[in-house]
């Protein structure tokens, strides 16, 4: 039946317009106006090392260990609730030599961290874009070409998980519409490294938890990957659990996106999971473990001709061949961002850098 | 409301129902050709709210027209409310795909759904007691 205004009564033409007008506030609401959400503070993060000697007289070696405490502290602040989270480290104890790293094409000498194992094979054929080493941290930046797709990847290795850090837009944490480009966020955190997590404040539900504070406590029907202080990585149903109990078990970084890629070395993706955006090939970005205090943060370009993107199995497949026992895909598509060193190396599928709500980085 | 007089059943014909029944279908073609041309741009990711949403107006306007050749017509009153009924279904079916492939999750988008059922809901309640009515 057609709608025709000269017609009908006044309160109909009326309720068309309150719809018209409800609709396209909807629409700004969720894609315009920034709204919500609450400050969060930087965490501050203290280490501390002190060097001591001890002499054993029976076979009169001598040791020298260092006593590294790494301390993180931070605080949010809401209309409805205030609270200052200190977590602490327990005291760790490193025998510290004088150690050789070997990356591809170079050797490097460092004085605090040594690569764990091997390089992996599609690693040690890739082009090594930049390489950033320090006492605490093991940064190499590799292109390499997978599933028809340049595949950007940074192979970390750090002492703590401490320096693996979340940083807000805004630092502001739960609202809609407050966004930052990665670089934005990187350049105001002093960072080396960046790239895109899970575009948190997406969602109304799902835990979150950022530098070790409990950003949000809903529980999701998602999967989440918990990042632990002590540098494992373990994912989980959230539903399995609550966010104070993964906080109380010392995650440091988790986050909610998905799916899980890989669980304990299995390849767990699968395209038939319900969910489009994991069937088709996208630009991707993903978070893997390989060990204690080693992470891959990967980034596969799509939607160009020269890279078609991976789906969610291809993805799982690249995060095995860089030897992940634990990998999680974060937010892709136009979000996906690889930022080194004071520029993006990837290719942004929108043609330029797409605001998101968080990135992971690791600070200078 | 001056000089208008509001009926709740009308002597609509059937060439006018099917008339109608067109009409909705071409609402239908126009969410279907919607959601495709949608999707060129939302990179093969798509939602099933907007994929069917053209199944309110096909069954709820065309068919039920169809079916109102063998019944009472409604009036103005009732085909106003059933109509707003199913523009606010669309809607909300549109706004909940939209959402769903930017990929947030936008809980008050139900109350979409819930006023376009209650506005069914009382259209065919209103429908029911009338010819119930008439019947006596």
């Amino acid at each position: 039946m057609p709608f025709n205004p000269r017609k009908s009564l006044p309160w109909v033409v009326g309720f068309y317009i309150f719809l018209f007008l409800s609709t396209t506030f909807v629409l700004l609401f969720e894609f315009v106006i920034p709204h919500g959400g609450f400050y969060v503070e930087d965490p501050v993060i203290t280490t501390t090392t002190t060097t001591m000697t001890t002499i054993t007289t029976t076979s009169s070696i001598m040791t020298t260990t260092q006593s590294t405490t790494t301390t993180a502290s931070g605080s949010f602040t809401t209309s409805t609730h205030t609270g200052i989270i200190t977590t602490t480290e327990p005291v760790t104890t490193t025998t510290v030599p004088t150690t050789t790293t070997t990356v591809p094409e170079t050797t490097t000498t460092t004085t605090g961290l040594t690569y764990p194992g091997t390089l992996p094979a599609v690693l040690a054929s890739g082009t090594v874009i930049g390489t950033y080493f320090t006492d605490e941290l093991l940064l190499t930046i590799y292109q390499i070409r997978a599933s028809n797709s340049d595949v950007y990847v940074a192979d970390v290795v750090v002492s703590s998980a401490y320096e693996i850090l979340t940083a807000l837009a805004f630092n502001t944490f739960g609202g809609t519409n407050i966004t930052q480009t990665v670089s934005t966020m990187a350049t105001a955190h002093n960072a080396v490294f960046a790239i895109n997590s899970d575009y948190a404040s997406h969602y109304d539900s799902g835990f979150v938890i950022r530098n070790g504070l409990i950003l949000r406590s809903s529980v999701s029907n998602r999967n989440a990957i918990a990042l632990r202080t002590d540098g494992t990585v373990t994912s989980f149903p959230e539903t399995s659990t609550t966010v104070q109990a993964v906080l109380d078990d010392d995650a440091w970084q988790l986050w909610s996106f998905g799916p899980v890629l890989i669980k304990d070395g299995i390849s767990v993706a699968d395209v038939h999971d319900g969910l489009d955006r994991d069937a088709v090939n996208n630009p991707r970005s993903a978070f893997g473990a390989v060990g204690v205090n080693h992470f891959m943060f990967v980034t596969v370009d799509g939607r160009t001709d020269a890279s078609h993107g991976a789906d969610i199995e291809e993805l799982a497949g690249i995060m095995m061949s860089l030897g992940c026992f634990q990998a999680y895909n974060f937010d892709g598509g136009g979000s996906a961002t690889f930022w080194y060193d004071g520029e993006v190396i990837n290719h942004p599928s929108d043609g330029y850098e797409r605001k998101v709500s968080d990135c992971v980085y690791i600070r200078r | 409301m001056k000089g208008r007089s509001v009926t709740v059943f009308t002597s609509a014909d059937s060439k006018t129902l099917l008339r109608r029944a067109l009409k909705y279908l071409f609402v239908s073609t126009f969410l279907v050709a919607f959601n495709l041309i949608y999707g060129l741009f939302s990179h093969g990711i798509g939602s099933d709210y907007m994929r069917y949403a053209f199944l309110f107006p096909l069954i709820g306007g065309s068919l039920a027209s169809l079916i109102l050749v063998f019944l009472p017509p409604p009036g103005d009153i009732v085909s106003n409310l059933w109509r707003m009924g199913l523009s606010v279904l669309v809607v909300g079916s549109l706004l909940h795909g939209i959402f769903d492939i930017y990929g947030s999750e936008v809980a008050y988008v139900t109350v979409f759904f819930i006023a376009g059922a209650l506005l069914l809901v009382g259209a065919l309640t209103l429908y029911i007691v009338k010819a119930i009515q008439a019947k006596r």
